[in-house]
């Protein structure tokens, strides 16, 4: 998987291309509308990872760009800005997502694998992890071949935890990723033990194994044996 | 007071002052002159009825009721001219008069006599009172004149005074265009406008100055914040902390979280404020309503509460959809956040309200809950309840709220 990283921050640059190295990605870095212009043209990417601020412009440029050479990539826009406009001028230029800074890596991670099942899998959209098989058309989950019924957001965080498999995940990303922004608002992140207990007794009742382990005051992991 | 009652009543005032002056005055004039008047005509007839004496008319004939002469005993003073004002018994009218009194000792060849003539002051009085009312007239009607003139001047002279106060109540701090006064004749206002002119853009300038440090300052704290994360999550993914080291982590972890949001919120404050957010003709309000319910209905089985929605009537309503759904998002999260074990919520709409009410602590939402950072909870940020009423403001909602019974109850009436 090819993902260019366009992020003027240097810091937080290298900190994506480590965190999608480990995920196995080829990562290329670039910090201007300009080097980034010139990469999409030269290369194809999986996806690409868009901030919006950068010091020679704003990379909605890129995104126009990349309209008009008419190359499909998956893009994810990054923001340091909430505001709305940007939001809606990012989608409507064809960017598949939208994050705003600060984000949860757990997130981004998610979001991105997601933007890529979408774009490239577009025949087979089975994900397969262990005993567990998803299809992500038919939001269908299927244990030992067994289908599994699964409320939304039970579905929501299996693949959360897929998507970061074998990285801790705190209970305010989960809280982030179901619920959106304002895990402030919810007093205590208890409920979501009961959660993650109940989407745990439907993958054992069928006989999967028990990916999921605690971590104690942290989060939880989610690995194969 | 009005501008012209003020006026008014300082002309009156002084019209009066003035009226009192002139009328003291007149009337001086009027009593020397008529009483030098009345003097010089008792001395006058005194001398004629001297002269009959001594041409030897007879006294009896002499006397009528304004002349007494009498014969006296011979008296040392003679020829002293004493003028006195009496009164006296008038029957004709039965009243009593004010008359002057002339009284004089004469000797007319060897006999004394004693001459007293009478001039009634009626005549006198009858004119003062007749100069006082028309005084009074006049006085009056130049007041009437005055507070009339004064009206219909005012209502021309001040137009652009009142002109520039209508245009200052539809300024608008945040917006672009400065206000446009109309062009005056008149000096005075002339400068007050200009002036109030280089103020507002003065004020326009700070505040938009402001306004960008504060956006700038929100938009530039998100990066630093985006490394410390990302930071502290590479710590918490490292595996080699030991518990102590990870629950450090966690906590800085945590805190910038809480800071991110903080910060977002008073951006999202601001931005509502500064009208980022446009308005859409009849948006569906019902609808986000039942989606925000759908999007939160696990974490409130997750929480033990019960819901009870009862959501029929169509409601819609001239807002931006994307704050109608912070706005909704909000009550649902609060109910959820401010509730007890095992407590309810109950979501209602009816032809133009929406009825949130929950099981709570038993203690009410005071007024200044609805500003920023007043919270009850310290796990909050304090910044829900004055998102919801920034909102409700914004797009003319009415927010009613009332703790009876355990229960929180807001109403939103559209």
């Amino acid at each position: 998987m090819k993902l260019l990283i366009v992020e003027d921050e240097h810091e937080l640059q290298e900190d994506i291309a480590a965190f999608f190295k480990k995920e196995h990605f080829l990562c290329e870095s670039v910090s201007s509308v300009y080097e980034a212009k010139e990469k999409v043209y030269m290369y194809d990417y999986d996806a690409i990872i868009l901030d919006i601020g950068l010091p020679d412009g704003s990379g909605l440029e890129v995104l126009e760009y990349l309209k008009s050479i008419e190359k499909n990539t998956g893009i994810l826009v990054l923001s340091a800005r909430g505001a709305v406009d940007d939001k809606i001028s990012g989608l409507n230029l064809g960017a598949d997502d939208y994050l705003t800074k600060p984000f949860d890596f757990n997130e981004l991670n998610a979001r991105v694998k997601s933007i890529i099942r979408r774009k490239h899998f577009k025949g087979n959209n089975n994900i397969d992890f262990g005993d567990i098989n998803i299809n992500t058309n038919s939001q269908i989950v299927k244990v030992n071949s067994n289908e599994i019924e699964l409320t939304k957001k039970e579905y929501q965080l299996l693949l959360f935890f897929i998507s970061n498999e074998n990285r801790v995940i705190t209970k305010e990303s989960i809280v982030e990723h179901l619920w959106g922004d304002d895990t402030a608002m919810f007093g205590s992140f208890d409920f979501i033990y009961s959660h993650i207990k109940n989407l745990r007794k439907k993958i054992v009742k069928e006989g999967g194994s028990d990916y999921l382990s605690t971590i104690y005051g942290v989060g939880y992991k989610f690995k194969r044996d | 007071m009005k501008l012209l009652v003020k006026t008014s009543i300082y002309y009156a005032m002084g019209s009066l002052l003035a009226f009192i002056i002139a009328g003291y005055i007149i009337l001086l004039n009027y009593t020397t002159i008529i009483d030098k008047d009345v003097n010089e005509y008792l001395i006058n007839r005194e001398e004629i009825a001297t002269t009959q004496i001594v041409n030897d008319i007879q006294i009896a004939s002499l006397n009528n009721y304004e002349q007494i002469i009498k014969k006296i005993q011979p008296i040392d003073d003679l020829d002293e001219l004493v003028l006195k004002d009496t009164s006296m018994y008038d029957v004709i009218d039965d009243h009593f008069h004010k008359y002057r009194k002339l009284q004089v000792n004469r000797k007319i060849g060897r006999q004394y006599f004693d001459i007293t003539i009478f001039k009634s002051l009626i005549q006198t009085e009858i004119l003062v009172t007749e100069v006082l009312k028309s005084m009074i007239t006049v006085f009056l009607g130049l007041l009437v004149f005055l507070i009339v003139g004064n009206i219909l001047i005012s209502r021309n002279l001040w137009k652009p005074f009142k002109d520039t106060l209508s245009k200052l109540k539809d300024y608008e701090l945040g917006s672009v265009k400065p206000v446009d006064f109309s062009k005056t004749s008149t000096r005075e206002f002339g400068q007050l406008n200009s002036m109030i002119n280089i103020m507002t853009n003065k004020i326009h300038t700070d505040y938009v100055n402001l306004k960008e440090f504060t956006e700038n300052a929100a938009h530039e704290i998100q990066t630093p914040l985006a490394i410390i994360r990302s930071k502290c999550e590479l710590l918490l993914q490292s595996g080699t902390l030991n518990e102590t080291e990870l629950k450090n982590a966690k906590s800085i972890y945590n805190s910038c979280l809480r800071l991110s949001k903080i910060n977002r919120g008073l951006s999202l404050l601001a931005e509502i404020e500064s009208g980022v957010y446009g308005v859409s003709k009849k948006v569906n309000v019902t609808e986000i309503l039942e989606h925000q319910i759908e999007h939160y209905k696990e974490a409130i089985d997750l929480n033990n509460l019960q819901l009870e929605v009862l959501v029929e009537n169509e409601i819609k309503h001239d807002i931006n959809a994307e704050l109608a759904e912070v706005l909704i998002s909000n009550f649902i999260k609060n109910a959820i956040k401010h509730n007890i074990s095992d407590g309810k919520i109950s979501i209602r709409t009816s032809t133009n309200k929406i009825h949130f009410s929950n099981s709570g602590e038993p203690k009410g939402i005071d007024k200044v809950m609805f500003k920023r950072f007043e919270k009850s909870n310290t796990n909050s940020l304090g910044l829900g309840l004055s998102i919801i009423s920034k909102i409700c403001r914004k797009f003319d909602i009415k927010l009613v709220y009332n703790y009876q019974n355990g229960t929180h109850n807001f109403e939103l009436i559209f």
